[in-house]
């Protein structure tokens, strides 16, 4: 009994490893951008933990975060950290395009 | 009854079941016997297979009134001998055609690897499907406010890499369409400098091919050095499409789960996609 439900156990494992032709496996895509370089030096720690005090207050709504996570991301363009990209293209148009307007009107 | 039985049938290699007139006192035999033997011809070869066959009776005479020309060679008639040559070239001709469109077809299949491969280079479509993918895609796609989605992370150590690899956040709340920024954490507790690799998986399996990564620090050799802590980020968004998915309509949750396996030095491991 004990042998028969151990290599249930174990085929299971193979069958997630191996190729198995009946079932779709997960594929893993790489990045669309590639990999960071890593912060060594932590240049953009600051803008880090700025971002996750704002997630923590905020219940962890990333909605609500977003002006931290753009400046993070430009302080990793600034130190090379990151390759250059307009913000549109990473997702952030509309708080570009939404801070001319605030301070027009403030 | 007679009217049945059709000499041509007997010179036909086909030996199907045919329906006779079942009240002919010969119907067992006239079945039988296009089967019993092939291509010849004449009035004697019936007699003589029906006798073999044990059912001998003398067949109705008047079936062999009905003129035929007598037969000849193929190839002997002097007046169809032209158009039987043109037509045995014509066939070589035929033949030699579709030969050669079956070598070209099998040659393609071979050709087809490495000229995709090519134009994957050339185009940078990477294998997928889908043109335009990135840039464009993120520039303009609109987030969709009422689906909002859990996202929780995991992170996992190969046993042999002496890591600290946790997740700085158990959770973040996203909608389709907005990228998000997302932190982990690495410390090298050891003495030496140790290089990392990693690789991701979603949970569930079919919310995995929404769910795209921009930039992260999976799959390229990470190096930490001896007492080193660093924060690693992932940056990535759900695909819009998401939403308009209905095997997706009861997914809330979607886990992210990163595995730091350590890399020897010098190894070159395979990239998933197309390089």
């Amino acid at each position: 009994m004990h042998r028969h439900l151990h290599s249930r156990g174990t085929g299971a494992a193979i069958m997630s490893t191996a190729m198995n032709f009946g079932s779709k496996s997960f594929q893993p895509r790489p990045p669309d951008k590639g990999s960071f370089p890593l912060d060594h030096f932590g240049e953009c720690k600051s803008f880090k933990e700025k971002f996750m005090k704002c997630l923590r207050d905020n219940r962890f709504e990333n909605a609500l975060c977003r002006n931290e996570s753009k400046d993070y991301l430009e302080c990793r363009m600034q130190r090379q950290l990151m390759a250059q990209e307009p913000l549109e293209k990473l997702g952030f148009g509309d708080l570009l395009h939404g801070k001319p307007e605030a301070e027009t009107n403030s | 009854m007679g009217g049945l039985w059709r000499p041509e049938w007997r010179r036909a290699a086909f030996c199907g079941w045919r329906w006779s007139h079942p009240e002919s006192p010969n119907w067992v035999a006239e079945k039988v016997e296009p089967c019993l033997r092939v291509g010849r011809s004449g009035p004697g070869s019936t007699e003589s297979g029906l006798r073999w066959l044990g059912t001998w009776r003398r067949p109705n005479p008047a079936r062999y009134l009905v003129l035929q020309p007598p037969r000849r060679r193929k190839g002997t008639n002097p007046f169809t001998r032209a158009q039987e040559e043109d037509w045995r070239r014509r066939n070589k001709t035929v033949l030699t055609y579709v030969a050669a469109a079956a070598v070209g077809m099998l040659g393609a299949s071979y050709a087809a690897v490495p000229l995709y491969r090519l134009y994957c280079q050339t185009t940078g479509l990477g294998g997928s499907a889908v043109a335009g993918h990135a840039s464009d895609q993120i520039e303009n796609m609109v987030p969709v406010k009422d689906r909002i989605i859990k996202v929780t992370f995991n992170a996992d150590v190969h046993a042999s890499l002496q890591w600290n690899f946790r997740p700085q956040q158990t959770e973040i709340y996203v909608v389709p369409g907005e990228t998000a920024l997302a932190f982990y954490k690495a410390k090298n507790p050891t003495d030496k400098p140790v290089i990392g690799i990693s690789t991701y998986n979603v949970v569930p399996f079919e919310a995995g091919q929404y769910f795209n990564k921009i930039q992260c620090f999976c799959f390229e050799e990470q190096r930490l050095n001896p007492q080193e802590e660093v924060d690693m980020p992932v940056f990535f968004y759900i695909d819009p499409e998401f939403a308009e998915d209905p095997r997706m309509v009861n997914v809330d949750l979607i886990t992210l789960s990163y595995t730091f396996f350590e890399a020897k030095e010098g190894q070159k491991l395979p990239v998933p996609g197309y390089n």
